[in-house]
């Protein structure tokens, strides 16, 4: 693989209207080499759109954008070092798995040799000689990750690949998506599913209605949302005394039930653990229990977007 | 393009396309055969039909297959047409064009490899029409040694070419018509109702639709009649429909967002 100083996606001001609708506005965002690269938002936000434009399915309306260095104008220029998966997978239902490589091989300039090689990486090894017509939805997703691979990418782009999966499959998409990233590609996956991005992803971007709402190290995203410590109380007059104690002593917080949920404000949650742990054996409340309590991704994700979707 | 013909071959060289393609191209070869040579009345009859006087001439040999391949226009197009169509609706044409981004070699190359296998198809076609209509010549007492003299193999590479050149035609029309129309359903429909009933209910009300319609001018090269126009002309004419349809399908998939 080339070592290249370029962002391996570069978007800068990308739009796309269809008449009177945008569905990609003045996208600007960029995925650093090497990582893995989670591409959420609601339905709708203009993820496919975006990513169907950086491979040259889609003209943009205005914009320009650069993949591995080469302006999306040219998707000859660097097709050949990309592996994509845009909208599910598009294979001759006639043709077995192994076939189907065979055509996309042909047709790219790839070494046929490769194709069992892939067929094994996406565990396919033993059905590459079924039809694909007979496959099930887990199998043509990973063909399709299969023909991603084809060609030896620098960079792969995935639109939902887990679209469609039960849990396994899903299990097994995550796997599949690690191991690539270990062959050191640089990978951007679309997904609207957070729980699945956070498991597999170390760069963040989040578009709402067609435009970037953050990008940036998913480590760092998630660590701007407060942290709480939630101290569980003996009842629910325990807690209230408790909630306003803590109140008058100058500490944010809110109850719920036997719950008092209080912001870390900048200190660590052990420290303050025990500080509330001994600040009410002080006054005479037993707790119960106290644990740190962080939102979920999808949770920020919902509050930075305005819950849309 | 090179790669995308290959490519298409892998795609057309599956045993089971092949063998249904022999056993139909077999079937109407026997079939034209048949209904040609046994449907024949001799010229003096003044009726509809085969004329038993055409075949017992120098290129009488393939004349059964042309005259039936004059017919296969509608299902040309159709196929032709819905061959390009469901690349889009079935999302392959998304899947080949991120190894080959240029649209009109990747289309070029495709249909230069289905144009190959229909060259094999029709050769094998044409060659069993000739055997029936060994077969069943002397049910109907016409000679068959002349028609593999020199100039009955002639007559028969001519109509081969005719048949190729009819072919191509379709081939182009339909493929312009596959990526005109979005949707593979209406351009099926519009493929099938333009070949079949526009142009022959047309043809038959308004004696110039002839001279003037696509169809009628490819079905006028296999099987004149007696208005057609003359082959320079009708081929003039043609090429003109050829480039316009191509001209029109090269700058639309230039320029169409491929979504599907």
């Amino acid at each position: 693989m080339t070592d290249t100083p370029h962002p391996a996606v570069a978007l800068n001001g990308l739009t796309k209207r269809y008449g009177g609708r945008t569905a990609v506005d003045r996208l600007t965002m960029h995925v650093p080499v090497g990582v893995v690269a989670g591409f959420v938002g609601p339905n709708g936000a203009g993820k496919t759109t975006a990513m169907s434009m950086l491979l040259g399915l889609i003209r943009p309306s205005a914009g320009t954008a650069e993949v591995l260095g080469e302006p999306i104008s040219r998707p000859g220029a660097y097709l050949r070092r990309v592996g994509a998966l845009v909208e599910g997978p598009g294979f001759y239902p006639a043709l077995t798995g192994a076939a189907n490589l065979r055509v996309l091989a042909t047709i790219g300039g790839h070494d046929p040799a490769r194709i069992p090689t892939v067929l094994a990486e996406v565990g396919l090894a033993a059905r590459g000689d079924d039809r694909y017509g007979r496959y099930s939805l887990g199998m043509k997703q990973r063909l399709g990750i299969a023909a991603t691979l084809l060609g030896d990418p620098e960079l792969v782009i995935l639109d939902e690949p887990t679209n469609g999966l039960d849990p396994a499959g899903m299990a097994e998409m995550r796997q599949i998506i690690a191991a690539i990233a270990a062959q050191g590609r640089t990978i951007l996956v679309s997904s609207h599913l957070l729980g699945e991005v956070e498991q597999v992803c170390d760069w963040l971007i989040i578009i709402n209605r067609g435009t970037l709402a953050y990008q940036g190290p998913t480590a760092q995203f998630a660590a701007r949302a407060g942290a709480r410590l939630v101290a569980l109380a003996a009842d629910h007059a325990e807690a209230a005394r408790l909630a306003d104690l803590l109140t008058t002593a100058g500490h944010t917080v809110d109850r719920a039930g036997d719950e008092v949920a209080v912001d870390l404000d900048g200190r660590d949650a052990p420290s303050l653990g025990a500080h509330v742990n001994r600040f009410a054996h002080d006054r005479g409340i037993v707790l119960a229990g106290l644990r740190e309590q962080r939102p979920s991704l999808e949770d920020q994700v919902l509050a930075l977007i305005g819950g849309a979707g | 393009m090179r790669r995308a013909f290959r490519a298409e071959l892998i795609k057309l060289a599956r045993p089971r396309l092949l063998t249904l393609a022999a056993v139909a191209a077999i079937l109407f070869a026997v079939g034209s055969a048949a209904a040609g040579i046994l449907n024949a009345q001799p010229a003096s009859a003044h009726a509809d039909g085969p004329v038993l006087d055409g075949f017992a001439r120098a290129d009488g040999g393939s004349l059964a297959f042309t005259m039936a391949a004059s017919f296969a226009g509608a299902f040309l197009l159709a196929v032709f047409a819905g061959a390009v169509g469901v690349e889009f609706s079935r999302g392959t044409l998304r899947t080949l064009l991120l190894r080959q981004p240029d649209r009109h070699r990747l289309l070029a190359g495709k249909l230069g490899a289905v144009l190959a296998f229909a060259a094999v198809a029709v050769a094998v076609s044409l060659a069993a029409s000739v055997a029936a209509s060994v077969a069943f010549a002397g049910s109907r007492g016409l000679d068959v040694g002349v028609w593999f003299t020199g100039a009955g193999l002639r007559g028969m590479a001519r109509d081969y070419g005719l048949v190729m050149l009819a072919v191509t035609g379709w081939a182009l029309l339909g493929a312009a018509i596959g990526v005109l129309v979005p949707s593979l359903p209406v351009a099926l429909a519009v493929g099938v109702g333009w070949a079949g009933p526009v142009e022959q209910v047309f043809g038959e009300a308004w004696g110039p639709a002839t001279r003037w319609f696509p169809g009628l001018l490819l079905e006028s090269l296999l099987d004149p009649d007696p208005g057609s126009p003359g082959s320079t002309r009708a081929l003039v004419t043609l090429g003109c429909y050829c480039v316009v349809a191509v001209t029109a399908a090269v700058v639309v998939l230039r320029r169409r967002d491929v979504t599907s």
